[in-house]
């Protein structure tokens, strides 16, 4: 495009001056902004599609009586009503607040401990990044899920390798109520990938002359740690935890392929309870209110973390 | 900015026109499509799904240009993907339907009746038992045909207990099965697993022997006091230590057939010596093991009132289906031509016509010849009428609820005489 258009937006492409007395369509269509709507419009179609119709759809669903094989029967909140009186809706509401909010601080410590470690450049830093990021791409996958639960078995992996060390057991992890949830927990610490990733990228902004500053006044290595890289951190461990946070409360795969909730419902997540209502037991109306009622909870513990953001997040520009 | 608005507000009203139309468009094109094409679900495992491959290879090769897409699942995956399906109104063609799902699904409309396929010899029912027919009725008219009759029934490792030199009693009620499987126990070490996390129909059973209907109309048919020993038998198995722990159903899918502690396990102490099956189910596990497995009535006070015959599973059209004359024809050829019956043998139970019994008879295996027998002699002779088929209500008891307090129970959380109390209040709930 040329610099010479005086008013842009109206501006004419050099096919446009072509067309320019073929009538307004043609101008219409050569219009930067037409392009740019056009360009955008798949997308647009799919959003107003494929999310924002069956957004609104479920909301209404959450009004009534849907068995998914039946119609729809209006019930207004009743759907809503009935959770207060739900043990299985607290209890899932439980276990997914302890496994998102124990998994994500370790996995996030994790990561920024890996990202510390793989900082240094050298010829198979490359490797090692590629290799600690697999985990976040499998970890989500149902072979993995599956591997997991063969590595807990009461004669799996795991027990073989404490017997190598002299701790004989066949203790069923996955069948013991205070066990079962750790499974998964350390699942998901083990996927510190995509975290560690970005922590790599902040740690390489941070000015080494902060360091050597640091240095010369002869601060420690630990000292320069705590003063210097985890203040200039916090708005990446901020991002991080918000992000990592709602990964935690919307899991689902882990729960479902390894544990099913068992035992006892000790490792139910919210997202298996509410598919488990809408396709095993029918209750679809019942299933879209506990997403909806999700989508608050998300909202208000991301508020809520906004909130606390000045009171310990860095901001340069203040 | 006008032009954004109007380029918005039309995409908008492209998608909504769209998505509309991709409601509608299934519903309009009912019967006049001949498309050749056929979708054919079931729910099965790795040994029925090889057969019913073979099977719908043989209809297309008899049907020129028929083409046939097989979609088989695992129990509980076929149930989420079938009602899912139904919602978009896109079920596939031929269905395999459960006793258990057929109320829901007749009346919501999503399967046709098989009436005039039936009357214009599409389908030919001559050869099959009226009360096989009947069961497969709903108001007058013929929905289900059945794909093989089978019975309930222990599948139990014979070698194990003739080692330990156990007699197996042709009938036994409760409390002989929990002093056989003690001694089993005892000497053998290996534990026992009592239908554990799987539906309700052991419960049933064990009701229907008391003379009592478990699942009624409007709520349940029992008190907490007629199913609590039903509960006992988890809480004595569980103290006395023959009953299998439940952190061994935590590393397995319970109700999996490959998977059953009768056959899968390391361990006496996580393995089964029976398994509270279905005679159709009895092949395919002991495909499984070297052992020999055998059939024997599940335990009731009253075996004759409490045993049934069962149509194992059921063919059905969905109202999705474009040409149900084709999936009628599909029906027909499962169920009346020699070639498919011998192919599928009785995973599914005995055929359903006579016709097709005498002709698969003769080339029965011995694991089959033993089911037939079973059924013939054992289970005919000494059976009542099955229960009617349960209310929706039903699927939430089986899939939660009863699970659900029978692990309760073997975790020691609540004793049976309070599982039995809950048992009542929460099924009565899911009314």
């Amino acid at each position: 495009m040329s610099q010479a258009s005086a008013v842009p937006g109206r501006r004419l492409g050099e096919a446009g001056v072509q067309f320019k007395k073929q009538g307004r369509f043609a101008r219409f269509m050569t219009l930067e902004r037409t392009s740019g709507v056009v360009c955008a419009l798949p997308f647009i179609i799919g959003f107003l599609v494929f999310l924002l119709v069956p957004i609104l759809l479920s909301f209404y669903y959450t009004l009534t009586d849907y068995s998914i094989i039946g119609e729809a029967k209006f019930i207004g909140i009743q759907n809503y009503l009935d959770m207060f009186s739900d043990d299985k809706f607290f209890k899932s509401l439980g276990v997914t607040f302890f496994y998102a909010l124990v998994s994500t601080p370790l996995r996030l410590v994790f990561a920024l401990f890996v990202a510390m470690l793989l900082l240094k450049n050298s010829k198979v830093s490359g490797f090692y990044r590629a290799a600690y990021y697999l985990p976040s791409i499998l970890g989500g996958s149902v072979a993995v899920a599956i591997l997991w639960k063969q590595m807990f078995a009461a004669d799996g992996v795991v027990n073989q390798v404490l017997g190598m060390f002299g701790l004989e057991t066949d203790f069923a992890w996955l069948g013991n109520e205070s066990t079962a949830i750790w499974t998964l927990i350390i699942l998901g610490v083990w996927q510190f990938g995509s975290s560690m990733l970005i922590f790599l990228a902040s740690l390489k902004q941070i000015p080494t002359e902060l360091y050597e500053a640091a240095s010369v006044d002869g601060a420690s290595k630990a000292r320069q740690f705590w003063k210097i890289t985890l203040p200039l951190l916090t708005p990446t461990i901020f991002f991080n935890l918000v992000m990592q946070s709602i990964n935690g409360f919307l899991a689902f795969t882990q729960c479902y392929i390894i544990t099913q909730g068992k035992p006892r419902n000790s490792t139910l997540f919210y997202m298996v309870y509410m598919y488990d209502e809408s396709f095993t037991r029918h209750h679809a109306g019942y299933g879209a209110a506990l997403a909806w009622v999700m989508l608050l909870i998300v909202g208000l513990y991301t508020g809520f973390l906004f909130l606390t953001k000045r009171f310990w997040v860095y901001d340069e520009e203040a | 900015m006008k032009n954004i608005k109007k380029i918005l507000a039309g995409a908008t009203a492209v998608a909504t026109l769209m998505a509309m139309a991709a409601c509608g468009s299934s519903n309009e094109s009912g019967d006049a499509s001949d498309s050749q094409n056929l979708t054919i679900a079931w729910w099965g495992n790795q040994d029925r799904n090889e057969k019913q491959d073979a099977i719908d290879k043989a209809f297309e090769a008899a049907n020129e240009g028929v083409s046939i897409d097989g979609q088989p699942s695992e129990w509980s995956d076929y149930w989420q993907k079938l009602s899912t399906s139904a919602a978009g109104d896109s079920m596939p063609d031929v269905i395999a339907m459960d006793y258990s799902y057929f109320n829901e699904y007749v009346e919501n409309g999503l399967i046709i009746p098989l009436d005039e396929y039936i009357e214009d010899g599409t389908i030919d029912t001559t050869n099959i038992d009226e009360s096989i027919l009947a069961s497969g009725q709903k108001d007058g008219s013929q929905y289900l045909i059945s794909s093989g009759s089978s019975s309930p029934a222990m599948i139990y490792n014979k070698t194990l207990l003739d080692e330990a030199g156990i007699e197996m009693p042709e009938e036994m009620d409760l409390d002989e099965f929990k002093a056989l499987a003690k001694e089993v126990y005892e000497k053998t070490g290996v534990k026992t697993n009592f239908r554990y996390y799987e539906a309700s129909e052991l419960l049933e059973y064990v009701m229907r022997g008391e003379g009592k209907t478990l699942f009624e109309d409007e709520g349940l048919g029992v008190t907490a006091e007629d199913v609590e020993p039903y509960f006992d038998v988890y809480e004595e198995g569980i103290n006395e230590g023959w009953h299998i722990s439940p952190e061994v159903f935590a590393e397995i899918t319970a109700g999996s057939v490959d998977q059953d502690p009768v056959v899968y396990g390391s361990d006496p102490s996580s393995m089964s010596w029976v398994s509270f099956k279905f005679t159709s189910q009895m092949p395919a596990m002991q495909a499984l093991t070297d052992d020999d497995l055998a059939l024997a009535p599940w335990p009731a006070a009253d075996v004759t009132a409490a045993n049934y015959i069962k149509p194992g599973q059921f063919w059905a059209i969905s109202k999705s289906c474009e040409n149900p004359q084709l999936a009628a024809e599909f029906i027909n050829y499962y169920t009346n031509n020699e070639d498919a019956v011998t192919t599928m043998g009785t995973d599914r139970g005995l055929p359903v016509s006579s016709a097709m019994m005498t002709v698969l008879e003769e080339q029965l295996s011995a694991d089959e010849q033993e089911i037939a027998t079973f059924l013939n002699d054992v289970v005919t002779p000494n059976s009542s009428a099955i229960n009617p088929p349960s209310p929706a209500a039903a699927s939430t008891v089986n899939s939660q609820t009863l699970p659900e307090i029978e692990e309760n129970i073997l975790y020691g959380a609540i004793t049976a005489k309070d599982a039995a109390a809950t048992f009542v209040e929460e099924a009565n709930g899911a009314y």
